[in-house]
C-alpha cells in the first residue's frame, strides 16, 4: 500500500508553494475568492472543482501569468508574479489546452524549449527523455502529426526538460485512453519520488486523484470547500469514493458523517 | 543578462531560442520564405535600380518621383518588419503556444 503523507498545516513549515488569501477578480466576475493553502516540497496535491471553480486561474496565478487582485502567492520563496524570473527555471507546467508548434518536429520543439529553459547538455537531455517517455521513434515527426496520446507524452517531456522542482499540471490525462493515462500517472509518481518534486494537479478524474494525491483541495465558486487527505475527506463526507465527495461538494449536499 | 531590480528581465538565450523557433518554421515552409525574402528582394532591386536611374538622368519632377520611390522602399522595410513581428505573435496565439513561451 502506498504510504500517504499526512500533510502538516503548520504555518512555519517550509512550503514549496504558499498561497495566502488569494483573490482574483475579472471585471464583474470573481474567479478566486480568498483561498489559502501551503504545499510542502515533495507532495502531490490535487486541485479539484467543477467548471468555473477557479482551478485554472489559481494555477495561472501560481505560474505568475496572472496578477492577483489581492493576496500573495509564493513559489520556492519568490513572490509571484513580481519575482517569477527568479524561479521560472525551477518550475514548469503541462496542459492539454496549450499546444506546441505543430509544424516543428518533436526534436525541434524540445530543442527550442530546452534553449528557452537554458538546459545544459540539451541533446543528451532530449535523448534521455525520449528514451524514458518512449518518444525516440517520433523525434523527427512533426508535432501536428502525432496522436493525442503521443502529444501528451511530448508535452510531458517538455515539462520535464528543465528537471523542475515544481510541476503544475492542468488535467494531464484529459482525453487520453486509460492505458496512456495510467502510463502518465506512473511517470508522475516516478518523477516525484526521483526528484522530490512538488506537483499540483488539477483534474476531473477522481480515480487519478485517489491514486496520486497526498492531499486534495476542492474548490467551488472560487473558494476552498475541502482541503485534506483523500482518506480524511472520504471519512468527513461519509463517502466511498472521491467522485461521490466531489458530487456532494458540487451539488451542495452532505451525507451524515461516518461514525 | 538581466535587470532584476527594476523587474525587467532580458535573456539573450531566450531571444536566440525564439530565433531558432522561427528559423525551424521558415525552413519547413517555402511560401513563408517567398513572402518574407524573395518578393521583397525583387521589389527592392527593381524599384531601387529604377530610382537610381531616375536620379542620375531626369529633371526636377522625375527626381522628386525618384525620391518618393526611395521613401516607399524605406517604408516597405519598416512595414515588413512590423508585419513580421505581428504575425509572429499571432502565430503563437493561433498555435496555442503562448502559454508555453511564458515559462
Amino acid at each position: 500500500m502506498r504510504k500517504r503523507l499526512r500533510i502538516a498545516m503548520d504555518a512555519s513549515a517550509a512550503a514549496a508553494i504558499a498561497v495566502d488569501n488569494l483573490v482574483k477578480v475579472y471585471k464583474a466576475s470573481t474567479a478566486v475568492d480568498g483561498i489559502s493553502f501551503r504545499l510542502p516540497a515533495g507532495s502531490i496535491t490535487g486541485l479539484l472543482g467543477g467548471n468555473g471553480a477557479g482551478k485554472t486561474t489559481t494555477i495561472a496565478t501560481i505560474m505568475g501569468l496572472v496578477t492577483p487582485t489581492a493576496g500573495t502567492v509564493t513559489v520556492l520563496g519568490a513572490d509571484m508574479p513580481r519575482e517569477r524570473y527568479r524561479v521560472l527555471h525551477r518550475m514548469n507546467f503541462e496542459s492539454p489546452y496549450v499546444d506546441m508548434p505543430m509544424r516543428l518536429t518533436v526534436r525541434q520543439n524540445l530543442s527550442v524549449f530546452g534553449q528557452l529553459y537554458a538546459v545544459a547538455d540539451l541533446d543528451d537531455r532530449i535523448a534521455g527523455l525520449a528514451a524514458e517517455l518512449e518518444l525516440t521513434e517520433f523525434l523527427d515527426r512533426p508535432t501536428g502529426k502525432l496522436s493525442s496520446g503521443q502529444k501528451t507524452r511530448v508535452s510531458l517531456a517538455k515539462a520535464l526538460l528543465n528537471r523542475p522542482e515544481v510541476l503544475l499540471l492542468d488535467e494531464p490525462t484529459a482525453s487520453l485512453d486509460p492505458d496512456t493515462a495510467d502510463w502518465v500517472r506512473g511517470r508522475l509518481e516516478h518523477y516525484r519520488s526521483e526528484r522530490n518534486a512538488t506537483i499540483l494537479l488539477a483534474s476531473h478524474n477522481m480515480s487519478e486523484v485517489e491514486r496520486l494525491c497526498d492531499r486534495v483541495i476542492i474548490m467551488k465558486k472560487g473558494r476552498i470547500e475541502g482541503d485534506d487527505t483523500p482518506e480524511h475527506l472520504l471519512a468527513h463526507y461519509g463517502r466511498a469514493t472521491m467522485e461521490e465527495v466531489f458530487l456532494d461538494v458540487a451539488r451542495g449536499t452532505h451525507s451524515e458523517l461516518a461514525p | 543578462m538581466s535587470v532584476s531590480d527594476s523587474g525587467l528581465e532580458f535573456s539573450v538565450n531566450r531571444v536566440f531560442a525564439m530565433v531558432r523557433r522561427y528559423w525551424y518554421l521558415l525552413r519547413s515552409s517555402w511560401p513563408r520564405i517567398l513572402d518574407l525574402i524573395y518578393w521583397p528582394a525583387v521589389q527592392m532591386l527593381m524599384w531601387g535600380f529604377l530610382q537610381m536611374y531616375i536620379s542620375q538622368n531626369a529633371g526636377y519632377f522625375a527626381q522628386a518621383g525618384g525620391v518618393f520611390i526611395g521613401a516607399v522602399l524605406l517604408w516597405d522595410i519598416l512595414f515588413r518588419g512590423q508585419l513580421g513581428f505581428s504575425i509572429s505573435f499571432l502565430e503563437e496565439m493561433y498555435a496555442h503556444n503562448l502559454g508555453n513561451l511564458m515559462m
